[in-house]
């Protein structure tokens, strides 16, 4: 056997090595990823595992009669007419406006979103005091399809701007 | 069973089927991150008040370098300027441009995942969370350390300048296990969407109701206009729920007998196409991923005329 067979051999060994190494790395990165996805994705609801999460995307069931849940806020200062505000006209996401204002306001908890709104609506009307009230659509789910109705008020928050 | 394992993640795949998926997995991301234009949502959220900043893990480990400041859960988390975060996003633009176009394509892919991973957690740390995001972040990462650019590549011309090779021919031990990866997450994706409408509202979800009020929902609060018209038809609905969970629940069987990839590809693309146009919910880059199904080799060649070659010897 030559010098230049013994480096070939030398050399395909090694190359068979570096591939064995790689596929052992990437059955160890596809296993984990599969595992983590089932586990994760039958288990956890929350998003501390992203990439790797869940999907409960319109999970929740619905039935006749029930009314729609997408809120509108109004902001009324001094006790005049409200006036809506939409998320298109906050330019953020209607996710983030239902998740970050309505549901709190309508719940009760602070608002950290809602007390800004109300920080800016002060300075602007020269008001004394905010009032930022959530409405349901008006919605209701029947067989032949939506009914409207008049919208409900769900929650108020009431905010003093001498305070903010 | 090791062998088994072997067999089935590393038999010789024809790189060019990792190449059209690496192309069009790339311009789904683009394409999303265009159309839900991710500069202005960026730009958006930056004035947003500190208190409702609350960035998973993920998030806080990829800012440790930035500084330390309190979230609103109290525990360390630093936040990025918005300035910050679009500068990432453009990182991401241009490193999903090389990876469409194959140039230095490995670290184009890996920084575009990177890069995908880091904006959508800046959206999620404002509780802005979708999950249209996790399947691309994961199929770019996978495809980062595969030889996605071995074929139809920048990569592939300049390695083989004055000696082209034929692109079908190609064969790698590694171009298969990225797609059969991502083929499996969809498996188990649709069956985790599934196990939480079972576990959480059981066979009643498809009571037609359901899916008329997220239809309502959509067309009042988004103006869909579609999916206020669709909601008043009752029976035609619950049978398109019923048709969700069973598309769902076998989804498997594509990936098990993959000729059923001929009905299940083109009735998911419908599915999603559906639910974009009625709810609103952009999964492009689902729809874009698909395309792991598809034996773009195979087809090309069928295009062109050829025979088919001999398996390669594994």
């Amino acid at each position: 056997m030559d010098n230049s067979t013994l480096t070939a051999g030398a050399a395909a060994t090694g190359s068979r090595g570096r591939e064995e190494a790689a596929r052992i790395a990437v059955s160890v990165l596809v296993a984990t990823i599969l595992a983590a996805q089932v586990v994760i994705g039958f288990s956890y609801r929350g998003g501390q595992t992203f990439p790797v999460v869940a999907y409960p995307m319109y999970k929740q069931a619905h039935y006749e009669g029930e009314r729609l849940n997408d809120y509108l806020v109004y902001v009324s200062a001094d006790g005049n007419e409200g006036k809506a505000l939409g998320p298109e006209t906050m330019e953020i996401s209607p996710w983030l406006y239902q998740r970050s204002i309505t549901v709190p306001i309508i719940k009760g908890e602070p608002s950290p979103l809602a007390a800004a709104i109300a920080k800016e609506a002060c300075a602007s009307a020269n008001a004394r005091s905010i009032a930022i009230s959530v409405y349901d659509s008006g919605y209701t789910i029947r067989r032949d399809g939506p009914v409207e109705d008049r919208r409900t008020l769900m929650g108020t928050a009431t905010f003093d701007c001498n305070a903010l | 069973m090791s062998r088994a394992w072997n067999a089935y993640w590393f038999t010789p795949a024809p790189c060019f089927d990792l190449a059209v998926v690496r192309i069009i997995a790339c311009f789904a991301a683009l394409f999303y991150a265009w159309h839900n234009d991710l500069y202005t949502v960026i730009a958006g959220l930056g004035p947003m008040p500190h208190e409702i900043y609350s960035p998973f893990i993920v998030f806080k480990v990829l800012n440790a370098p930035l500084g330390w400041g309190a979230g609103a859960d109290g525990v360390w988390a630093a936040r990025p300027s918005p300035e910050f975060v679009s500068s990432v996003l453009t990182v991401f633009v241009v490193a999903a441009i090389m990876g469409m176009l194959g140039l230095l394509t490995n670290v184009a892919l890996f920084v575009a995942g990177l890069a995908f991973l880091y904006v959508a957690l800046y959206k999620y740390a404002f509780r802005d969370f979708h999950h249209a995001d996790p399947a691309m972040i994961i199929a770019l990462l996978a495809m980062a350390l595969s030889p996605a650019g071995r074929v139809l590549s920048l990569d592939s011309l300049i390695r083989n300048r004055g000696n082209p090779v034929d692109p079908l021919s190609v064969r790698s031990t590694f171009a298969g296990w990225p797609l059969k990866l991502v083929r499996w997450l969809f498996v188990f994706f649709y069956l985790s969407a599934v196990f939480s409408k079972m576990t959480h509202s059981g066979l009643d979800w498809a009571n037609g109701y359901t899916l008329q009020w997220f239809l309502a929902r959509a067309g009042s609060a988004e103006g869909h206009v579609l999916a206020m018209w669709l909601s008043h038809y009752h029976t035609l609905v619950m049978l398109g729920q019923i048709g969700v969970l069973l598309f769902q629940s076998t989804f498997v069987l594509c990936v098990i007998f993959p000729k059923l990839r001929w009905i299940y590809v083109p009735v998911g693309l419908l599915l999603h196409t559906t639910i974009y146009i009625t709810l609103g919910a952009p999964f492009f880059t689902w729809m874009g991923l698909y395309a792991v199904f598809i034996p773009w080799s195979e087809a090309a060649k069928r295009l062109g005329g050829r025979k088919r070659p001999r398996p390669a010897a594994a």
